[in-house]
């Protein structure tokens, strides 16, 4: 079965891998680009600062990469890879089967389905794991200059393409083909289900699933003494309240100060507003002392995932991933092995 | 003699259509067995669920001693070839009988495919999609025999085969046959073709099976009466009639029983496969089609 299964495959195979190798390259040029860009600006910054350079205070020339149409380009591509294997090769494997009429010849030879799906699943999500780890990997290094500078490896879009889960969206995306492919049993549609699922699935984790692994971080704090967080952490919400607790609105094109409209403040910080710009808590030297005293009741919050959780993070994702192939795998055993062929 | 196949109250349904109703058939061993009926009667679906590619809806079968089953044991013993002949149109045959080794570990005589199919004169390194129709259906065919197994299903084997390339396909069936324990079962619509090498017969029409035995026995239970017109009340009393055809001065039956006819007035004779098979044919059928049967049958 392994014989058959790399003789039907070797092209795809070939051609899998020539795809990734193409990626690995361009990963590779730009990323050696990145670097050398990366180590100039921390050049500058310790001579310009007469000291370590961090991200603080580097961060007014930290503009380098952030937008750089090579990052966002290829940030797109990296999202997008984990689907390809699962929608050319995952969604055909049993579907151009069934369109050919060849289960009829396969299922009937002297092995069994459960082991001639075992086989051939197998080995495609191994190849799908194997690209999957190939292009995380290079990726990582990749990215390493602009999450240093950026401290952005936990934020979604970048979370997504480090390390671990991006493997585990290539075996999912390849299990979620090959079970559309087997339950529909036509290529096509079972790769525009492919497509849609791996979407869906990708965007409902992200945006509604993530940030709750861990219940989210909230540091509280006076308006005047505000929070600063240092590191790869993701925030999640910053906002102000008043003495009764409530949230308040944001400053949106009113004079502002702290964060929220000056209007919305005691009386006693009415002054406020002459300042230019708004106030931060580092310039906050400048409030009368009945202002200040007016503002205590007043609290600002920081909701985030510190950067100590990331690596969790990225463990609880690839494993909900993995659940997910594992529960479609199942269904596809049982679908071809108790359906008609 | 013990029995191959045997199915009691088979019934696939899909849906709302019943495709099989009812099914009851034995098959002994070591005999090339016919199944016979119109387009759609549901001959497909008895191969199918007898190669364990599709389940029934309701009742029993033991094929080889026990349910058709996901265990390589039982699927050794049993070969299925499609109607629609499959193969990797990208693979060859060299490369089929590479396949076919690797699934069939038990057994597998890729000899018998090479020698037969260069007795055939169909090239081992063409990929299977640019061979001709015949060419495709013979190395299936001969991939199917290559298994060795005990009971071979075959869903219409011969449709795309020439007439002389039939004779020699049904040939070599009856020699496996006469060899060793092997059983075939191979439908068709048509039985002319197959009348000289099969020896037990099922007939099915409209997801029923209308008859079902050995060809001679139930050759000697039909006969063919012809007389001149007239009721056939009294001839249904001792007999069974599958068919009656009538025209202006004449009457024809196909009857089915072994008790004398007294009657002087109908003339007796034996009937043929091919008579018998379109008698029970044509009670389902549309009134023309009877009508087109007896014209051919008329002597």
């Amino acid at each position: 079965m392994t014989w058959l299964t790399w003789r039907q495959y070797r092209a795809q195979f070939a051609v899998g891998t020539a795809i990734v190798a193409a990626l690995c390259l361009l990963l590779l040029l730009t990323g050696l680009q990145l670097v050398s860009q990366y180590h100039t600006l921390i050049t500058e910054c310790a001579s310009a600062n007469g000291h370590g350079p961090t991200r603080v205070t580097c961060s007014t020339g930290g503009g380098l990469f952030s937008g750089g149409p090579t990052v966002g380009f290829m940030s797109l591509i990296l999202l997008a890879t984990p689907v390809l294997a699962g929608l050319f090769l995952g969604a055909p494997m049993v579907a151009t089967e069934f369109e050919a009429s060849t289960t009829q010849f396969a299922w009937v030879q002297g092995i069994t389905r459960a082991r001639w799906l075992a086989v051939k699943a197998g080995w495609l999500l191994l190849a799908a794991a194997a690209w999957g780890a190939g292009i995380a990997a290079l990726t990582t290094w990749w990215a390493s200059p602009t999450n240093a500078e950026h401290g952005s490896e936990f934020y979604p879009g970048r979370f997504d393409v480090l390390y671990l889960v991006p493997v585990a969206y290539a075996v999912f995306a390849m299990a979620l083909g090959i079970c559309a492919g087997a339950l529909i049993r036509r290529t096509v549609p079972a790769m525009a289900v492919t497509l849609g699922g791996f979407i869906a699935a990708r965007l409902a984790v992200t945006l509604w699933l993530r940030a709750h692994y861990l219940s989210p971080v909230t540091v509280t704090s006076s308006l005047l003494a505000q929070t600063r967080l240092t590191g790869s952490f993701w925030l999640l919400g910053t906002g102000e309240r008043n003495p009764a607790g409530q949230l308040m609105a944001g400053p949106q094109d009113q004079p502002a100060a702290f964060g929220v409209p000056i209007s919305s403040l005691p009386k006693a910080c009415a002054g406020l507003a002459k300042s230019a710009g708004g106030l931060t808590s580092s310039s906050a030297g400048g409030l009368t002392s009945s202002c200040r005293a007016a503002l205590t009741g007043f609290r600002s919050f920081v909701t985030y995932q510190p950067a100590s959780r990331f690596w969790p993070f990225q463990g609880i994702e690839t494993g909900i991933f993995v659940v997910l192939a594992a529960i479609l795998l199942a269904v596809t055993a049982v679908g071809l092995i108790r359906r008609d062929a | 003699m013990t029995t191959v196949i045997q199915t009691r109250g088979l019934v696939k349904q899909f849906r709302r259509v019943t495709a099989l109703s009812d099914c009851d058939v034995t098959v002994p061993e070591s005999c090339i067995c016919a199944l016979i009926g119109p387009n759609g009667a549901g001959k497909t679906t008895l191969l199918r669920l007898l190669s364990g590619l599709a389940r029934p809806t309701a009742g029993q079968m033991s094929v080889l001693g026990g349910a058709p089953r996901q265990d390589p044991a039982w699927l050794a013993e049993v070969g299925f070839l499609a109607q629609e002949i499959p193969l990797y149109r990208r693979f060859t045959a060299e490369e089929h009988i590479s396949i076919g080794a690797h699934l069939n570990r038990r057994r597998w005589d890729a000899a018998l495919v090479r020698d037969r199919l260069k007795s055939l004169n169909i090239p081992l390194d063409r990929a299977a999609g640019s061979l001709s129709g015949g060419q495709r259906a013979q190395l299936a065919l001969t991939l199917t025999l290559a298994k060795k197994p005990r009971l071979v299903l075959l869903d219409e084997p011969v449709a795309a085969l020439d007439p002389l390339a039939r004779r020699h396909f049904l040939a070599t069936m009856a020699d496996a046959v006469a060899d060793g324990a092997l059983t075939v079962v191979l439908s068709s619509h048509l039985v002319a073709d197959m009348e000289r090498v099969v020896d037990h017969l099922i007939l099915l029409s409209a997801s029923h099976v209308q008859l079902s035995g050995d060809i001679d026995a139930l050759l000697a239970e039909h006969r063919v009466l012809v007389g001149p017109r007239r009721d056939t009340a009294e001839i249904a009393r001792t007999h069974t009639i599958v068919q009656a055809m009538h025209t202006a001065r004449q009457t024809t039956l196909v009857v089915r029983g072994t008790a004398p006819v007294i009657d002087p007035a109908w003339e007796s004779s034996e009937v043929g496969l091919e008579e018998m098979v379109l008698a029970y044919m044509g009670q389902d059928a549309a009134p023309a089609i009877s009508h087109l049967t007896s014209v051919g049958e008329e002597q």
